[in-house]
């Protein structure tokens, strides 16, 4: 129920001020356009620094997402309404882990092609991989993300704090997820890349369990 | 009568420096309690700790038999906070607000009851504005509306009367009368000190990080004497 309510605020938010998506896409965006001009791929074959460039990318654009997330809740104080309602503080978590996870995958699917058409990001050679690869890093970079953002937001220099703190925290995961998605879609068998695969899924199941738990002492001051 | 809060010991540092070093108060069940001291003394750090806002480094405290700061929020059902800001999200309308904190609280949502508070708070006719529009008189008064539409049987309430025009003052005092007769508890600050001994039951002063006095039916001339001493 409360999980829900937190979901659905995020979305209303985000559907009236549409400040976190248009941040997120625009940023990829340039990063892309940049990108194409910076590195002359042409009608070269599937270039293997892309899938780096592109998890790189949606770092950035994470942490942009992850700083407007968390100040609609510094304006006005609003995170204290969350804190100070009977509401099970993993709940909190859950349920902005769930709205940034949709953030982040909408901010993606404008502009994946993008990087398929200007980066030569041959998505269609094993769509069905690099849709769990997807899924999977973009879990894990919304549960450590909310984790350190619900940490960092009511400090001082918060918006400072976080790509330092995040940045380190993630890149088992950028990695293991530029390793998997550099193998995926260069069509090599699952057994090829299933332990980078699996490492961002642990990663992921040990960042929710670990921010349900600890969300309750981290979310106060 | 009943102790609803019960507050041992609860202490709290910024940067190593104790704001709170040892406060042990209670508050009884309909009673309006007034939290004075001087500026910086942790009037504001102590109504967030108890509201669960902050996390005290000391000390323990119940509600209504409940403990406080531990895992589990079920406690914070009996409870309510308004701070110097209203705690909303300003991209949202003001029902917005209302609808969610009501629903924060796993209450139902009551549309006529907000309807009329909205007109007896003098916002009616602007539920559907976003408040980030608000002025901060109209934040306060939204505020108020909020804790009207939750269930609760302690508000703390930090400078309630800030922002508020004559009109909004004496809808707050009679607010505060309302919530006394239904048994309901109140910790408030205020600087108005004309204001706050005028509403209180009794007052409780912060010093040196403990709770340094304790009256009974606070007057005014009083209460500034003892800041004017605390100040020396």
């Amino acid at each position: 129920m409360n999980f829900w309510a937190i979901l659905m605020k995020d979305l209303r938010m985000e559907l009236r001020t549409r400040e976190s998506l248009a941040v997120m896409t625009v940023f990829a965006l340039a990063v892309i356009l940049l990108f194409s001009f910076a590195f002359d791929i042409g009608m070269n074959r599937f270039p293997s620094f892309v899938p780096g460039l592109m998890w790189l990318t949606y770092f950035f654009t994470a942490v942009l997402g992850l700083i407007r997330s968390f100040g609609w809740e510094k304006e006005l104080d609003a995170w204290d309404i969350l804190l100070t309602s009977p509401v099970d503080r993993s709940m909190i978590y859950l349920g902005k882990c769930a709205a940034f996870f949709i953030f982040l995958l909408l901010a993606q699917l404008i502009s994946l092609p993008f990087f398929m058409l200007f980066l030569g990001l041959p998505l269609l050679a094993a769509p069905l991989s690099f849709i769990a690869i997807l899924l999977t890093v973009d879990g894990a970079i919304a549960a450590v993300g909310v984790l350190i953002a619900g940490m960092s937001h009511r400090t001082p220099a918060g918006e400072t704090l976080l790509p330092i703190l995040l940045f380190p925290t993630l890149t088992p995961v950028l990695i293991a997820a530029t390793k998997a998605t550099t193998t995926a879609l260069a069509s090599k068998p699952f057994q090829e890349w299933d332990f980078w695969l699996m490492l961002i899924v642990t990663f992921l199941v040990l960042f929710v369990l670990a921010g349900a738990f600890i969300f309750d002492y981290i979310a106060e001051q | 009568m009943d102790q609803l809060l019960i507050a041992q010991g609860i202490g709290k540092s910024f940067h190593l420096r104790p704001v709170l070093t040892d406060v042990t108060f209670s508050l009884a069940a309909g009673q309006i309690t007034y939290l004075i001291g001087r500026n910086g003394c942790g009037k504001t750090t102590l109504l967030k700790i108890l509201a669960g806002v902050m996390r005290p480094e000391a000390g323990i405290a119940s509600l209504n038999g409940r403990a406080m700061f531990g895992l589990g929020g079920s406690w914070r059902r009996e409870m309510v906070y308004l701070g110097h800001r209203p705690i909303m999200y300003q991209a949202f309308t003001a029902r917005e607000n209302i609808r969610l904190a009501v629903q924060l609280r796993g209450q139902t949502w009551d549309e006529s009851q907000f309807r009329e508070l909205a007109r007896q708070y003098g916002l009616g006719g602007r539920e559907d504005d976003r408040i980030g529009i608000y002025s901060e008189g109209m934040l306060k008064r939204l505020g108020l509306i909020r804790l009207e539409m939750s269930s609760w049987s302690l508000a703390y309430l930090d400078e309630p009367g800030s922002a508020l025009d004559v009109d909004g003052s004496l809808i707050l005092r009679e607010t505060f009368d309302r919530w006394r007769s239904q048994g309901r508890s109140i910790l408030f600050t205020s600087h108005d000190m004309g204001w706050g001994a005028a509403v209180a039951d009794r007052a409780i002063m912060l010093s040196g990080g403990t709770v340094s006095e304790d009256l009974a039916a606070p007057e005014e001339a009083h209460l500034v004497d003892l800041l004017k001493e605390a100040a020396k």
